[in-house]
């Protein structure tokens, strides 16, 4: 089946802004089934026009250089389709994640960090160099063309930052996750 | 009844553990640095999983490939020791070569290989890709036909590939020279997507792939491994050598 052209877009929506404090606006991906608020402080980079729309990320400084993921503090969206054995559950998904780079320390994040409607796990990841990222994945909606068992979307949500500014930092992924809003696309 | 089959593959030597349909198990050798006449040992059991004798008809297999050729492949048999033992223990399950990955590869492998090999990059590499487009199965593929993840959000942007040539065409005409002779270097071959120099800084004014989620890289590195995983079976399965 081929799908109506225009049925998966990015959208960016301002509200108006309220009490002097920079305006929040909305993320929206319909081909994996999210929606989130961005707080207006922050700076948002999202899929441009020619790039296929797989997560969008927010940095904490207005001036961030968008693609600019190791040195800069951010809150990131990946979305992606769960193709592989190194994904194939929640438990392994954040297995691979742990194990992105060599050298990183993972542990227990801290509590109550999860994606609304999707659930998921969340792990704290120390690299060597000092950055820390709070990582919280879910997977949702059956495989339904290939294997119904198993959940085809992988959701991942990061906050890196630096020890210094973590617990700011983690209020604000807090904030984020729970304005987060996740449908099925199949 | 699907395809249940378990490969590795490892730098100078294909292993490809297989298990068919009912239950019938190849277990192929093909070591790429024996000699120009390359050979392949063979074996058939019965059932594979849960076979205690498994690892013992492998360790004769082996030493016969010992006597012939004494400068041996202790590490490679070690290699294989191992997974044998963790498979009939329970431990590892055996790889499946999905039916999306066989439809994909069906489509697109032997485009994909032909135009790799001009611009002297591994094929898995960029069929890894498609991990963007669930390989070719989901989300703007079904609108555009492009499986590499080239198109926009918008649909004034979108790639739109009438067909399987097409699209990789249109892959290799916008990013061919970008990735040319990265060969299996996958950092080097996703730094040159990125934008970035060797070493993985950003060189400025570069067109990038993806700007916009910190996940991309790893998830087009798993989208890589599973092509070569997924490959050298579906190599096997069209009666060509994974090796």
């Amino acid at each position: 089946m081929r799908w109506p052209l225009g049925c998966f877009f990015t959208v960016m929506i301002s509200a108006a802004a309220a009490n002097g404090e920079p305006a929040p606006s909305a993320y929206r991906n319909d081909e994996f089934g999210i929606r989130l608020t961005i707080p207006g402080d922050l700076r948002a980079c999202v899929a441009q026009p020619d790039q296929h729309d797989s997560g969008m990320s927010m940095f904490f400084q207005q001036t961030a250089t968008c693609g600019e993921f190791s040195t800069q503090r951010f809150v990131g969206v990946s979305l992606s389709y769960n193709l592989t054995p190194d994904t194939e559950t929640l438990t392994e998904f954040a297995y691979r994640t742990c194990h992105q780079a060599p050298g990183i320390q993972c542990r227990a994040a801290p509590n109550g960090l999860s994606i609304p409607g999707a659930g998921g796990i969340a792990r704290r990841l120390d690299y060597p160099n000092g950055w820390v990222d709070i990582d919280v994945m879910a997977q949702a909606w059956p495989d339904v063309k290939n294997d119904p068992k198993k959940p085809f979307i992988n959701y991942e949500i990061t906050l890196h930052t630096t020890p210094a500014f973590l617990s700011r930092d983690l209020s604000v992924l807090r904030k984020i996750l729970r304005g987060v809003t996740v449908w099925s696309p199949l | 009844m699907g395809t249940d089959i378990f490969a590795v593959k490892r730098a100078g030597a294909t292993v490809v553990f297989c298990k068919r349909g009912a239950c019938k198990t190849l277990i192929q050798f093909p070591f790429s640095d024996v000699n120009a006449a390359q050979k392949h040992w063979r074996i058939s059991i019965t059932s594979f999983r849960g076979d205690s004798g498994a690892i013992e008809k492998l360790r004769k297999l082996y030493a016969a490939v010992l006597e012939e050729h004494p400068t041996g492949h202790l590490h490679d048999w070690q290699l294989f020791e191992g997974l044998t033992k963790a498979v009939n223990d329970g431990r590892m399950e055996a790889y499946e070569l999905s039916d999306r990955d066989k439809s994909f590869l069906d489509r697109y492998y032997n485009s994909v290989s032909e135009k790799a090999t001009t611009f002297d990059v591994e094929p898995a590499q960029v069929l890894g890709l498609a991990s963007e487009s669930g390989f070719a199965s989901a989300g703007t593929y079904l609108v555009t036909g492009d499986a590499f993840g080239m198109t926009g959000g918008s649909t004034g942007h979108m790639t739109m590939a009438g067909g399987v040539a097409q699209n990789v065409e249109q892959f290799f005409s916008s990013w061919g020279e970008r990735i040319r002779g990265t060969k299996s270097n996958t950092p080097l071959f996703l730094n040159r997507l990125l934008g970035k120099d060797a070493a993985g800084n950003d060189a400025k004014g570069e067109l990038k792939y993806n700007s916009a989620s910190p996940g991309w890289r790893k998830e087009r590195e798993d989208g890589i491994n599973e092509m070569r995983r997924a490959i050298p079976i579906w190599l096997m399965l069209q009666g060509l050598d994974p090796g």
